[in-house]
Formats: structure tokens, sequence, C-alpha cells
């Protein structure tokens, strides 16, 4: 059996739609590489396929960088807001702890740390304030 | 229920000041050891809380002490002045009354202790701070600056 003969079977079978993908692509190679005018049909249909196959494949790359550069957008995004949203860091920490009540809210308890802080370093020591207060008799 | 979350917390609190503060005699203040954490009021603040003070840690308790309670106290901070890398101290009598006590840093972060016992009612009210970060001493003066 000649090359031409087993490869107009494999057309007839191609137009049946009985040939597996291996097969397809062995077709297509001979078509490609012959200039017969019995297989023009058939070189057509397969140059139109592959035609259409690589702009669906050009098209599915592009969709594919498209998502995979919109996830890392949605990543970085996550990871910038997140990170200036939070309120406090794993390690942070703000708590008191009075007679046996605890409190965490955050705007209490610094009011108290500032009062405190501010107690020290307000310029004032406790001599200094008696001597004002004394002055101001 | 209720007394175990308590008890927790004081424990989580208690450990927490033990590494806070290592080095120094007021350590036992904090640890509970000379007032019982349960009749304290215990601040601690630690992070970006603090970053506008150039601190990363804060550590502070309050609470009322008779003459005794309080001179105890007092011995402790000052056996810690007395190791300092620099300090300045009021008293009133034999009792120390007022202390800003820098003791020596850690690398470069810069540790506060600072101790204040005001006369209320028959007792005191005794307010010790330990703080550590960045801030120098003129810094976290600016910050409280009276305008």
């Amino acid at each position: 059996m000649t090359d031409k003969e087993k490869y107009t079977i494999l057309m007839q079978r191609y137009w049946e739609a009985e040939t597996t993908p291996a097969e397809e692509r062995d077709l297509a190679r001979y078509v490609a590489r012959v200039d017969d005018p019995d297989f023009d049909e058939l070189r057509g249909v397969l140059g139109y396929l592959s035609v259409d196959r690589e702009k669906r494949a050009r098209q599915a790359r592009a969709v594919r960088i498209f998502s995979f550069a919109a996830v890392a957008a949605c990543l970085v995004a996550v990871a910038v807001f997140g990170l200036n949203l939070r309120p406090r860091r794993a390690g942070d920490l703000c708590v008191r702890y009075a007679y046996g009540v605890q409190t965490t809210d955050n705007g209490m308890v610094l009011s108290d740390v500032e009062t405190s802080l501010a107690d020290f370093f307000a310029g004032d020591t406790p001599a200094e304030t008696n001597l004002i207060n004394m002055f101001q008799r | 229920m209720k007394k175990f979350l308590l008890f927790t917390v004081a424990l989580l609190l208690s450990a927490g000041v033990a590494f806070a503060q290592r080095g120094l005699s007021s350590n036992r203040v904090f640890r509970g050891n000379v007032v019982p954490l349960s009749d304290m009021v215990v601040t601690e603040v630690r992070g970006e809380s603090l970053a506008s003070y150039k601190l990363d840690y804060y550590l502070g308790v309050s609470f009322q002490a008779d003459a005794a309670r309080a001179a105890e106290v007092a011995a402790l901070v000052e056996a810690d002045a007395a190791a300092a890398a620099s300090c300045e101290t009021e008293r009133e009598g034999s009792l120390l009354t007022y202390a800003l006590i820098q003791p020596k840093p850690f690398g470069r972060t810069n540790r506060y202790l600072c101790y204040q016992a005001r006369r209320d009612g028959d007792g005191w009210k005794v307010t010790l701070l330990y703080l550590e970060g960045a801030a120098r001493l003129e810094d976290l003066r600016s910050a409280f600056e009276k305008q």
C-alpha cells in the first residue's frame, strides 16, 4: 500500500470523524508535505482549523496571563491594604487589669497611658509643682 | 469560670511583666510580689500604639499602700536608682516620693523607671511605670511639654 493510499483511507476516516488525534496530526503532516490536489479540500480544512486553534490558544494564553495578573494584583492589594488597615500587629498588646476587671478598649487604655506619662514628663517634678502652687497662692 | 478567666489574665500579666524589666529590683512590684496583682491597676501596652512616643513597651502599676508597703516599694526603687545610668529623685521626709530613673539601656533600647508616691488619705497612692523604646528623655519631655 502506497503512502497516498494509506492517507486516502485515513482521510476517509477523518471525514467520518473516526480518526484519533495522533492520526489527525499524522494526516496534517502528510498533506502539508505533498502537493496532491486530491488532498486540497482536506488541506484547506486542516489549515483553517490549525489557524483557528492557534488563535484560540493565543486568546487562552492572554486570558491566562490576565487572570494571573488579576490574582497578583488582588494579592498585592490585600497585602497592602490589609497591612495598613489592620488595627494592630500580631505582637501588639493593649490591656488594663484593674482590681479584677480587664479592659482592652484601646482608647481608654491609651488615655490612661498618656495621663500617666504626662505626670512624669510634662515638665514639672512634684517639687517644682509644689513651688509653683506655693507662689500661686 | 469568671474566676478562672481572671486568674488566667493575672497569670498572663505576671508572665508578661516577669520578662519586661528583668534585672530591676522593682520587678517584684510589677510581678505582684509586693502588692497582689488583684489589688493593683496594671496597664500593659506594646506595639504601634506607642509609636508616637517612640516607645515600644509600657508597663504601669498603681495601687494604694500603707506607709510600710510604700516604704518597701520605695526601697526597691532606690535600689534601681543606685544602679541606674541616671536618675532624678525627690523625698518627703525619709520616703522616696518621686524618681525618674534610666536603667542601663538594652543595646539601643532606652529604659525608664518612673516612680511616684502621693499622699492619699492615711496612706499613699503609688504609681510605677516601666518604659522601653528608642525615646530619649528629651523626646519624652518634648512630647508632653505643657502648651
